[in-house]
C-alpha cells in the first residue's frame, strides 16, 4: 500500500491493467504478511532521524523544541530542520520533490503543494491523518482548501493570511474616537482613518490614518485588496456550476473596492506611497490602523513595545468574512519512515504544540479545538485571530494551480491604478481599469483551460 | 616521446602520429605542441560546455515545449510559446521597459564615462584617487548596493529627498511612484557601471599616440576639433567594445529591479518589469520553464542583433 502511495499514481488515468494487477497483488501480499513481518514495536524504538524543511526561518526553533518534546515519548527520535527564505524554499522543493531528494516533512503554501499534488508527486493523507483533519478540529473551509481532486493533502498547520484590523488606541483617543468602539464597517473605517491621518505644515502626510498595501510586486497587493473586495461582495475568481472559473470582480464590488483605495490615497489622503508602510509603520506610530496577520503582534512586541493598540475583525460591508490561507505540513513520498513522519506532523499540530507554536513564533494554529484562554489572558490582541465571531465567514483561495500567477499579475495592475490620481471621482475610469484587469484574469484562466461562465 | 621527424612531411608514416603529421603537413614537434595545447584546453572546454553551451542549447530546445518544472507531462508545442509571447502584454511591456532602460543607461553611462575619462586623461592631480573612487561601485556587489540605494531613494528617510529639500523640492516617491521608479533604477545603474566605462575609455585615450595631437596642434587644431577629428576616430574600437558590453549588460538587468521591488515599501512591479525579471517570474515563480526559455531565446536574439548592428554601423562609419 505504501508503494502505491509512493508511486503517486493510484487511480491515475495512465495506470495500465497489468500495473494495477501487480500493485493490487503486491498490496495483498504485503497486507497478508504484515502481521508476521512487521515488527510490533513502538514507532521510534529504533533511532529515527527525520529531516524537515521550512520556508519560515522563525519556525526553526519551534520545530527543534517540538522535536525535543516528541523525543521524550519516542526515544531515538531526532530532527534535522533546514530553513531558508520562502522563495528559496519553494525553488528547493520544486527541484527536490519531483526527483525524490526532498526531506521527510516540509511546510509550504498551497501555491506549491497544489502543483505537486496535481502532478501526483505528493502522497495524500493516510487514514489516521484523515480522521484528524476531517474531525471538528478544523473548519470545513480549511479542509476544502487542502482538497484536490477528491483527495486531502497535508495537515493544516498555521494560518498564513488571516487578517485583523490593528488600531492604535492612543491615537484613537487623541482623535476623539472611542478605542472601545473600533470601526465595524468599511464606511466607518474610512471615516476613522480621515480623523486619524496627520499632515505637517507644508501639507505632507506624516501619519497614515489607514496603512494600505499600495506598492511592491507580488501577489500580496491583490490579497490585501481582496479584503475589501470580499466585504463589498466580490471575489477574485468565482466558480460556475459546471466547475469552470471566471473573474469575480468586474462588477459593482470590484469597482467599489478599487474606489475605496483611490479615495483613501487621492481623495481623503489617509495614506501615501511616500510614507513607510506595513508593520514597521504601525510599530513606529506612522500609521494609526493596519489590516494584517497575527505575526504583527510578535513584531510589535519586539519593535514597538510601547505602542498601545488593540485588534478587531476586519470590517464588513455587504458581507463579513475573514480570509484564511492554511499553511500545511506534508510528508514526502520518498521518506523512509512515513509512519513516524506523519505521526510527528500530527504531534506538531496537537493542542499543546499549537500553543507553543504561537508563543514561540506569533503564527496562529489552524485548529479550532484548542483552549486559547491562557494566551488571550496574556495577549488579548490575538482574539480576532483565534476566536471566530458568529456571522463572520471564512473565505479562501480557490484550488486552481494558476491562481498565484493571476493574483500576482492582478497585483501589478492594482499598484498602477492606485497611483493614478485621474481615477479620483471618475467611476468610468475605475470601471475601465477593472474591466482590463478582469480581462487579464479571464485570459489566464482560458490559457489554463479553466475558464467558463456557465 | 619519439624523436620528431626531420622531414616536415612524411607521406608514408608507419605510426598514427606520422599519419596525422602527414595529413596536417606538420612535423612531429609541432604535432606534440598541438596535442599539449588541445589536451590543456579539454578541461576548460568541458566546463564551458557543461556550464554554458549545454544550458544554452537546452534553453533553445525547452522553448519548443510546454515544459512545466513539476508536471511530468511536457508536450512539444512547436512555436506556440513564441506565438504566445507576441500576445503577452507583460512580455511586451518588459521588452519596452528593458529597451528604455538600455537606451538611457548605455547612453548616459557612455557619454558620462567618456567625459570623465577625458577629464582624468589630462594633467589632473590625484587622478588615481578619482579613478579609484569612480571604479569603487563596479567592484561592490549589486545586492547590498541595491538595498543601500533603496534607502537613498526612500521618500521619507532617504538622503536624496533630504538633499532636494534644501532647494524646496517636496518629497518624491522615487521608488513608489510609477512615473519615476524607472528613472530611479536608471540613476542607480548608471552609478554602478560608470566607473567601468570610464576606465576602459581612459585606457583607450591613453593608448592614442601623442604624435597625432602634436601634429594637429601644429596644424592649428584644438579643443573640440581635435577631440572630434583625432580622439573619437581613434577611440572607436574601445568605444564599440564599451557600447556592446554595456548594451548586453543593460538588457540583462535584473538584480537591482528584483531587490527594489521587494516588500511593501518597494517599487511597483509593472513600470519596472524587465525581460530577465519576466523570465525569472515565469520560470521560477510560475514554473513555466518552456515559456521562460522562449523569452530567454528572444532576449538572446535581440542582444545578438543589436550587437551585430552596432558592429556594422561603427565599421561602416570607419570605412
Amino acid at each position: 500500500m505504501r508503494k502505491l502511495l509512493r508511486s503517486g499514481k493510484t487511480g491515475a488515468p495512465g495506470t495500465t491493467r497489468r500495473m494495477f494487477l501487480k500493485q493490487v497483488g503486491a498490496a495483498g501480499l504485503t497486507a497478508a504478511a504484515a502481521p508476521v513481518l512487521r515488527p510490533r514495536v513502538s514507532m521510534a524504538a529504533a533511532p529515527v532521524t527525520l529531516s524537515l524543511w521550512t520556508g519560515y526561518p522563525e519556525l526553526e526553533p519551534f520545530y527543534k523544541k517540538a522535536a525535543e518534546e516528541y523525543a521524550k515519548t519516542h526515544s531515538g527520535f531526532k530532527l534535522e530542520a533546514l530553513s531558508s527564505q520562502l522563495r528559496e524554499m519553494e525553488q528547493k522543493l520544486t527541484a527536490a520533490i519531483p526527483t525524490d531528494t526532498g526531506p521527510d516533512v516540509f511546510d509550504i503554501g498551497r501555491n506549491i503543494s497544489l502543483v505537486f499534488a496535481d502532478a501526483g508527486l505528493l502522497p495524500p493523507n493516510p487514514p489516521k491523518v484523515m480522521s484528524l483533519v476531517k474531525s471538528k478540529a478544523y473548519h470545513p473551509v480549511v479542509v476544502e482548501y487542502n482538497t484536490w481532486k477528491g483527495q486531502v493533502y497535508g495537515i493544516p498547520f498555521q494560518e498564513g493570511s488571516k487578517p485583523a484590523l490593528f488600531y492604535n488606541t492612543k491615537m484613537f483617543t487623541e482623535a476623539g474616537l472611542d478605542p472601545n468602539k473600533p470601526p465595524t464597517t468599511f464606511d466607518e473605517l474610512m471615516a476613522a482613518a480621515r480623523k486619524l491621518a496627520k499632515k505637517d505644515a507644508p501639507g505632507n502626510l506624516v501619519r497614515a490614518g489607514l496603512s494600505l498595501r499600495l506598492s511592491g510586486q507580488g501577489s500580496g497587493v491583490a490579497e490585501k485588496w481582496w479584503y475589501v473586495l470580499h466585504a463589498m461582495g466580490g471575489d477574485i475568481v468565482v466558480q460556475t456550476k459546471s466547475g469552470k472559473w471566471h473573474n469575480g470582480y468586474d462588477n459593482e464590488a470590484g469597482r467599489a473596492a478599487l474606489k475605496f483605495y483611490i479615495d483613501a490615497v487621492h481623495k481623503y489622503q489617509v495614506d501615501d506611497t511616500k510614507l513607510p508602510h506595513d508593520a514597521a509603520a504601525f510599530a513606529s506610530e506612522q500609521a494609526a490602523m493596519l489590516m494584517r496577520e497575527a505575526w504583527v503582534i510578535g513584531e510589535l512586541k519586539a519593535k514597538g513595545p510601547k505602542v498601545q493598540y488593540a485588534t478587531v475583525a476586519v470590517p464588513r460591508a455587504k458581507r463579513w468574512g475573514g480570509m484564511t490561507q492554511p499553511w500545511s505540513l506534508y510528508v514526502t513520498r520518498n521518506t523512509k519512515y512515513p509512519d513516524v513522519a506523519w505521526d510527528f506532523a500530527m504531534f506538531l499540530v496537537s493542542p499543546p504544540m499549537a500553543i507553543l507554536h504561537l508563543q514561540m513564533t506569533g503564527w496562529t494554529s489552524m485548529r479550532q479545538d484548542v483552549d486559547w484562554t491562557p494566551i488571550l489572558k496574556e495577549t488579548p490582541q490575538f482574539k480576532p485571530f483565534l476566536v471566530w465571531d458568529k456571522g463572520r465567514g471564512q473565505y479562501t483561495e480557490p484550488a486552481i494551480p494558476v491562481f498565484d500567477e493571476l493574483e500576482t499579475k492582478l497585483a501589478e495592475r492594482l499598484v498602477t491604478a492606485y497611483a493614478d490620481k485621474s481615477l479620483m471621482d471618475k467611476p468610468d475610469g475605475i470601471a475601465k481599469r477593472i474591466k482590463e484587469m478582469a480581462a487579464q484574469t479571464d485570459d489566464l484562466l482560458k490559457k489554463a483551460g479553466l475558464y467558463g461562465t456557465n | 616521446m619519439a624523436e620528431p621527424s626531420a622531414a616536415p612531411w612524411v607521406p608514408n608514416g608507419t605510426t598514427l602520429a606520422d599519419r596525422i603529421c602527414g595529413l596536417l603537413r606538420i612535423n612531429r614537434l609541432t604535432l606534440a605542441k598541438y596535442r599539449f595545447c588541445y589536451l590543456g584546453l579539454v578541461p576548460v572546454f568541458v566546463i564551458y560546455w557543461i556550464l554554458r553551451l549545454e544550458p544554452i542549447g537546452r534553453t533553445f530546445i525547452l522553448s519548443f515545449y510546454d515544459w512545466h518544472l513539476v508536471r511530468p507531462i511536457k508536450p512539444f508545442v512547436g512555436l506556440a510559446n513564441y506565438q504566445e509571447l507576441l500576445r503577452d502584454e507583460n512580455f511586451l511591456l518588459a521588452l519596452k521597459n528593458t529597451t528604455l532602460f538600455a537606451v538611457f543607461v548605455v547612453g548616459i553611462s557612455v557619454i558620462l564615462g567618456l567625459a570623465l575619462a577625458v577629464l582624468l586623461a589630462g594633467q589632473l592631480r590625484f587622478t588615481p584617487a578619482y579613478q579609484a573612487i569612480y571604479f569603487l561601485p563596479v567592484i561592490t556587489p549589486m545586492v547590498p548596493m541595491a538595498i543601500a540605494w533603496k534607502w537613498i531613494f526612500d521618500a521619507r528617510y532617504g538622503i536624496l529627498n533630504y538633499a532636494l529639500s534644501w532647494f524646496g523640492v517636496r518629497p518624491i516617491g522615487w521608488l513608489t511612484s510609477p512615473d519615476v521608479a524607472m528613472w530611479a533604477i536608471i540613476i542607480m545603474s548608471v552609478w554602478k557601471v560608470l566607473g567601468y566605462n570610464m576606465v576602459l575609455l581612459l585606457v583607450g585615450l591613453k593608448s592614442i599616440p601623442a604624435v597625432y595631437y602634436e601634429a594637429a596642434s601644429i596644424d592649428g587644431a584644438a579643443g573640440w576639433a581635435m577631440f572630434r577629428r583625432i580622439t573619437l576616430p581613434l577611440l572607436k574600437p574601445i568605444l564599440l567594445f564599451v557600447v556592446v558590453i554595456s548594451t548586453i549588460n543593460a538588457y540583462n538587468v535584473f538584480t537591482q529591479v528584483y531587490v527594489m521591488t521587494q516588500g511593501s515599501q518597494a517599487a511597483p512591479g509593472a513600470p519596472l518589469r524587465v525581460l530577465v525579471f519576466d523570465i525569472y517570474q515565469n520560470g521560477f515563480q510560475f514554473f513555466k520553464m518552456g515559456y521562460a526559455s522562449a523569452e530567454a531565446v528572444v532576449l538572446t536574439l535581440i542582444v545578438l542583433a543589436l550587437t551585430l548592428i552596432q558592429l556594422r554601423v561603427i565599421r561602416m562609419d570607419g570605412e
